[in-house]
């Protein structure tokens, strides 16, 4: 009713008005409902970066670096991370991914720092220069590594003055490279079989079985895995009500996400699965190789947490450190200050004192001069 | 002592790909016997030829992707889709229609999305659908079964009908789908009474046929190669559909639950194209919505659409939707099942 007998122009002015006020509020609404903290990118580049705060990249640390990519630096500057780092970052960031950049260092396996103990002096310098607090020792006496916290970052070997740090590397396992078929070696080894030994009757024995089925065709020779029809026999199978052949393509795929979230780690590798199969697909080679590659993942990840965790604490205690002997000084000046404000205070007294004297001095003289006047 | 190191199970089943697909084979004799009996020689001159060719082309793609010829050949896949599509096909078709038929399910349907097991679409139905859109007129050309007809071809003019098809001089008649589309404003029990196709509940011969598909298909849920969710499901919802719209009298309400059921390909279908596990959904769940799926529009093409039958379009339609289904029927792991698969 408003807007009809209101003029055109009144009325388009109006609705524009209106609409500018709605959206404006729920713009403003929107970004203090939904304010990102920090820089969110920032956050997830940190993330992939292998938190062994070396410095490698130019950068002093990792969340540094982080943050300078965010800021359009480049990805391959972070030796440690290695192609495979370059490679999230770039699809994170949707960029190419670059070749390691060779002046900041090679790739190169994953190592810990080992101090000869027989050799060290005490001198404390490595302690300054480790980034996550990760050797313990005091002045004269010896120092040593904890290993389980050490990033490899290689920044201790270079300060001590008796070359007594050395870089040893960490013990691989037996993990299958991208690509590889998964082995059964892959896990843990529960049971051994001697299957294949005789190769007259191309049957095997396997421990803890009773040798009576050995003439079933149940025992045979394993045959080549073929391709997955689908056909669903596994998971009418699984006595956990999984879905072997899901786990079975994101196993292939690598997709461990999705290999948590259909519950992999359910799985108790009874084997009913395979044993169904018509493809003869060695389901629980692939589940157990899976369930290696995603503890191995999530022990980096974990130690990446902890190493990241450790130097930001070291870096609040030296802020703190710095802090507090700022604080320390100010308070010297200051008490400095006071005491030569005292000083000067004191010496007022002494001037006084002597113009009290020199007062005193001449109204004695005063005295003595008006005597005679008064007298004369 | 060479000690290899392999986790459970330490045996396997006596299940093997090929003894499924075996199976497969072996239970669609009953409807071939019975196609056979009421039609001709035709449909097995059609499975022969075009086995032979489907080995053929498998060969051909399997070299030409460098996979192992021998293994996969041996595993009976390639048998029972140029199977499953020459039954389908009308008998005493030209050698070319099945030709082509093949080599689209064997090449493009399934060695170009990836060979076994990672078609999306059934490839006996896509050679189907190509040749329906493609041929319509030699795909309509069904002979009369064995009552209404002088007498059903031998194996010469079969063969002659495959290899010579100018010289083949071809008896055709309408199946009762067709007569049933093509006849929507008569009384039903007219439409009988006028066309001799019709039988006791689908059409003289079908009925046998299809119950023939139906035993072979109880003997795969027997010997369970399918769980019974996708064809009963199939059968069941084209037989609702069928229900809904059913009035007993005129022939636009098409036709009575058990006519739909008896006739063209819906028992075929349900027991040896729905199944298929491939292209089909996964779950139990998941299966019954895939069948009832395929069960309806089976029905809605039948009755509204432009094909006297439909089989093809529903699967292949189905086919689209299965990785939806299976993604929100995933049935809970043990343990999980409070929490919402998705």
């Amino acid at each position: 009713m408003l807007l009809e007998s209101a003029p055109p122009l009144l009325a388009a002015i109006a609705a524009m008005l209106a609409l500018g006020a709605t959206f404006g509020g729920l713009l403003g609404f929107a970004s203090i409902r939904f304010r990102a903290e920090g820089n969110p990118i920032a956050e997830r580049i940190e993330a992939i970066l292998p938190q062994t705060q070396c410095g490698q990249c130019g950068y002093p640390g990792c969340r540094p670096y982080a943050e300078a990519i965010a800021a359009g630096d480049a990805i391959n500057k972070c030796p440690p991370g290695g192609a495979a780092g370059i490679g999230a970052l770039a699809s994170l960031l949707n960029v190419e991914p670059l070749p390691l950049n060779a002046e900041h260092g090679e790739e190169s396996a994953p190592a810990v720092a080992f101090i000869i103990e027989d050799e060290c002096i005490g001198c404390a310098k490595c302690i300054q220069a480790c980034p996550v607090d990760a050797i313990v020792g005091a002045a004269r006496q010896m120092h040593t590594v904890i290993a389980a916290e050490c990033t490899g970052c290689d920044l201790c070997v270079a300060p001590c003055p008796v070359d007594c740090i050395e870089m040893r590397p960490v013990e691989g396992d037996f993990a299958p490279g991208p690509g590889e078929r998964p082995s059964a070696r892959a896990g843990p080894l529960l049971i051994a079989s001697d299957r294949g030994a005789d190769p007259g009757t191309g049957r095997g024995v396997v421990k803890t079985v009773n040798p009576s089925p050995l003439s079933s065709p149940e025992l045979a020779e394993p045959a080549a895995a073929q391709a997955c029809i689908r056909c669903g026999f596994c998971a009418e199978a699984c006595p956990a009500d999984l879905l072997p052949q899901q786990l079975y393509w994101f196993a292939r795929a690598q997709d461990h996400e999705r290999l948590d979230e259909h519950h992999l780690f359910d799985c108790t590798e009874c084997g009913a699965c395979a044993y169904v199969c018509p493809s003869h697909i060695p389901l629980v080679s692939y589940y157990r190789a899976s369930k290696a590659a995603i503890g191995r993942q999530r022990a980096a990840d974990t130690r990446a947490e902890r190493a990241r965790e450790r130097f930001e604490a070291r870096q609040r205690r030296i802020e703190r450190q710095a802090a507090e002997q700022a604080a320390q000084r100010a308070a010297r000046r200051r008490a400095a200050a006071a005491k030569a404000a005292d000083k000067s205070g004191a010496g007022g007294v002494i001037e006084a004192a002597i113009a009290r004297a020199q007062a005193r001095k001449a109204a004695r003289a005063n005295a003595a001069g008006g005597g005679p006047r008064e007298d004369s | 002592m060479n000690l290899e190191i392999a986790p459970a199970p330490h045996a396997h089943s006596s299940l093997s790909t090929a003894r499924v697909m075996r199976t497969v084979l072996l239970a669609t004799l009953p409807g071939v016997a019975a196609l056979t009996w009421y039609f001709g020689p035709g449909v097995v001159a059609n499975i022969v030829f075009g086995g032979a060719l489907a080995l053929v082309c498998e060969a051909l793609a399997l070299r030409l992707r460098g996979r192992a010829v021998k293994p996969f050949l041996s595993d009976y896949s390639a048998l029972v889709t140029s199977t499953l599509l020459c039954i389908a096909l009308p008998p005493y078709a030209p050698w070319w229609l099945i030709a082509i038929g093949v080599a689209s399910a064997i090449l493009v349907a399934k060695h170009l999305y990836g060979g076994l097991g990672y078609n999306p679409f059934n490839p006996a139905m896509v050679g189907y659908a190509v040749l329906l859109i493609s041929f319509p007129l030699p795909m309509s050309r069904w002979a009369p079964p064995r009552p209404l007809a002088d007498s059903v071809p031998g194996l010469g003019e079969a063969l002659r009908a495959l290899f010579d098809p100018g010289a083949y001089d071809a008896v055709t008649m309408a199946t009762p789908l067709d007569l049933l589309r093509q006849n929507t404003g008569q009384v039903l029990a007219d439409l009988y009474a006028a066309n001799p196709q019709f039988g006791l509940y689908g059409g003289k011969g079908w009925e046998i046929v299809s119950l023939a598909f139906l035993a072979g298909g109880l003997l795969l849920l027997y010997r369970r190669v399918f769980t019974w969710h996708a064809p009963v499901a199939t059968l069941s919802a084209l037989a609702l559909c069928a229900a809904l719209f059913y009035d007993e009298g005129s022939s636009a309400s098409g036709g009575s639950p058990l006519f739909h059921l008896l006739s063209g390909a819906a028992i075929f279908g349900a027991f040896f194209i729905v199944t298929d596990p491939v292209s089909s959904a996964v779950s139990r769940r998941g299966r019954l919505l895939f069948g009832a799926l395929v069960g309806v529009l089976v029905y809605t093409i039948r009755v509204r659409g432009n094909y006297p039958d439909a089989l093809a379009f529903a699967v292949l339609i189905a086919n689209f939707t299965a990785p939806f289904i299976d993604r929100y029927t995933r049935p809970p792991a043990y343990g999980h099942g409070g929490e919402r698969g998705a």
